[in-house]
């Protein structure tokens, strides 16, 4: 049995003519253990779809189909039943750590809180296990920082900080939503480093929120592409960078300045994503599409298996050989 | 070939305070500074936050007063310029920022956000205006059916395109542009920075280009300077900088963008937090974070010299200029 399993996932928002969809019939799993990342520029759906699984959807968004965590229907919990899920099996880290710490708390106050919003232990063994948590985290001296407020925290720290909260409950899925974004690069390395050492020392799965292909092409296992909220392409990793089977990816790919491609043109997507209600039929790319063919317009394709545990969303994947 | 702008030991400090009585600290932002940049040339500035690349392009642009040093412009100082003289020089330097949602005035039209500057300039009269913006838009990929719309209708990419027109209406000699990718998606990017390259083939102007993104910058530019810490620690042309890094940091910086290729590649990435510029690490800057540190390094400011055997390049650090 996967670890998570969504099958069908939708989310929409009330809108003035009848409800938007903005994810729509997503499926995919998370293994146990495994590392998932999901990539997708704004506006794809990919942030919305990491909120649905913890049951945190803002105002006015609703979702529909499954989220099956361990076999469990995520899909219709009461706000109860779902709390004592989210931090305890199924964690996040958010992009902005500033934004996300109380800045009037110190931090072990506030890692200490996420640890006795679940387990049953005294005062005495959650500070201890604040410092565990901290140093498992790379934080130098730990035994000090706790007294510390966010403010006096560089933005590496802080995320480390979210990481620990995130982990205190030895989750067994930790979503992390473009957890580095907001860093400089030498600290982006550093945190995507210590989520991957500690989904290994866990044996905790991630799923990765990203739009950096970079970053996924390192860590992740299994890849998710996603576009106009649908998944245009699934694969193990290797695959989809070896041979990307689907035009969105291979124009994503394409849209990097890469070492050798100095002095040539780059060849970027023409155009820009689509607002949700206003989406071409058929093929949602197929307005921004080099290999569209008449077929493209008329009906939307299929997600289907194009090579072993391969998934594309074109009628024309068989035919896409371009490589990196 | 005579540089367009010159900047000579460009020292920029901005107190704080640490305590209510405590003594006045200094936050060192640029911390002596010089650069060059010839005609039709693009100089590439790499650095993370608190690097003082975007405080020296605030002083290049005589934005901001230097603590000390000087900025050339066509072997002038900048800051004895008169009113008709600094009139000149904004005309013949322009800024492209990075949020394109915070830099365009979502109460005009863009039509009036382009036209804007050459009227100030007076150099279109009223009847030639709109046909001369149409023709700026399209150089930038944009119809003329954008020119009575306003900023709040189009997408970031889009903005950033408008931003772009506004900054070649007056036909100016050097762009600076400070990091005006990050705020777009990759597809968006990558339109961009077609728009720029063509510029830099086709339109003679100059550039700075600031950038966090090394890949970007590669792409891009002529020639690279790597700031830490309110300091160049090497400057070279981009394709041999890209080819071998010599400083520590340089090399630290390449091993933490991640390439394409699936799966982990052993780096080595630098250790630890960028110091905060109020309380810059004695002798090189980088030395609590590199890995090659050994004795003089952390009493020795290292000087940015060319290393021997080294033609073109310049690197401060310890292990290339014997001290």
């Amino acid at each position: 049995m996967p670890l998570l399993e969504a099958g069908g996932l939708s989310i929409s928002f009330k809108g003035r003519g009848g409800p938007v969809k903005v994810v729509n019939n997503l499926s995919f799993t998370i293994g146990e253990g495994s590392f998932f990342g999901l990539a997708g520029e704004s506006g794809s759906g990919k942030s919305l779809t990491a909120l649905s699984l913890l049951g945190i959807l803002p105002a006015g968004a609703s979702a529909g189909g499954s989220i099956r965590f361990r076999g469990r229907e995520l899909i219709g919990l009461s706000q109860e039943e779902m709390r004592s899920i989210r931090g305890r099996e199924i964690s996040m880290v958010f992009q902005e750590p500033m934004t996300s710490l109380n800045p009037v708390l110190k931090i072990g106050y506030q890692i200490r809180e996420a640890l006795q919003a679940h387990l049953r232990i005294s005062r005495k063994e959650a500070d201890s296990r604040v410092i565990e948590l901290l140093s498992s985290v790379r934080i130098p001296a730990p035994e000090h920082r706790v007294n510390d407020y966010p403010h006096q925290l560089s933005g590496g720290m802080r995320q480390r900080v979210m990481i620990a909260m995130a982990i205190a409950c030895g989750p067994s899925l930790l979503v992390a939503d473009e957890p580095t974004t907001a860093l400089d690069v030498t600290i982006q390395a550093q945190i995507l480093e210590l989520i991957n050492t500690l989904k290994e020392e866990r044996n905790m799965s991630v799923l990765l929120i990203t739009h950096d292909l970079g970053t996924i092409a390192e860590h992740a296992e299994q890849v998710g592409v996603m576009y106009a909220g649908r998944l245009v392409e699934v694969s193990p990793v290797k695959e989809i960078f070896e041979g990307p089977k689907h035009p969105y990816t291979i124009g994503l790919l394409e849209s990097i300045p890469l070492k050798g491609r100095r002095g040539t043109p780059l060849k970027p997507i023409p155009g820009s994503v689509p607002p949700p209600w206003d989406l071409p039929a058929g093929c949602k790319f197929s307005t921004r599409c080099p290999y569209v063919i008449p077929g493209c317009e008329r009906q939307e394709p299929e997600l289907r298996q194009v090579a072993p545990g391969h998934f594309a969303r074109c009628i024309r994947a068989e035919e896409m050989a371009w490589r990196l | 070939m005579a540089p367009i702008i010159e900047a000579e030991n460009v020292v920029k400090h901005f107190p704080v305070k640490k305590s209510m009585f405590g003594k006045e600290a200094w936050l060192k932002a640029v911390g002596g500074v010089s650069l060059q940049v010839a005609e039709n040339r693009v100089l590439g500035i790499v650095g993370e936050s608190g690097s003082g690349k975007s405080t020296l392009a605030r002083v290049l642009l005589a934005l901001s007063r230097p603590t000390a040093g000087d900025v050339k412009f066509e072997g002038r100082s900048i800051f004895g310029f008169d009113r008709q003289q600094m009139k000149a020089f904004r005309r013949a330097v322009q800024i492209i920022f990075q949020d394109p949602f915070a830099s365009l005035n979502p109460r005009i039209t863009v039509f009036d956000t382009v036209s804007e500057p050459l009227r100030i300039h007076g150099l279109a009269g009223r009847g030639e205006l709109r046909p001369k913006v149409a023709g700026i838009l399209k150089s930038v990929g944009l119809g003329e059916e954008v020119l009575d719309r306003y900023p709040h209708e189009f997408s970031g990419g889009q903005r950033q395109r408008i931003c772009i027109a506004r900054a070649l209406a007056v036909s100016p000699r050097l762009i600076i542009a400070d990091e005006p990718l990050s705020a777009l998606d990759v597809s968006i990017q990558a339109q961009i920075l077609n728009i720029l390259s063509s510029l830099k083939e086709n339109s003679g102007i100059s550039f700075i280009f600031i950038s966090h993104d090394l890949r970007v910058v590669e792409y891009l530019s002529d020639e690279v300077a790597v700031m830490y810490l309110g300091k160049v620690v090497e400057q070279s042309g981009a394709p041999s900088l890209f080819e071998e890094p010599l400083h520590p940091y340089t090399a630290g910086l390449f091993a933490s963008a991640p390439s394409l290729k699936p799966g982990k590649s052993r780096r080595e990435v630098p250790k630890g937090d960028v110091p905060s510029p109020i309380d810059v690490p004695p002798g090189c800057p980088f030395h609590p974070r590199c890995p090659k540190r050994f004795s003089p390094c952390d009493k020795v400011v290292p000087r940015l010299g060319q290393p021997s055997g080294k033609t073109g390049r310049l690197v401060a650090c310890h292990l290339w200029n014997p001290y």
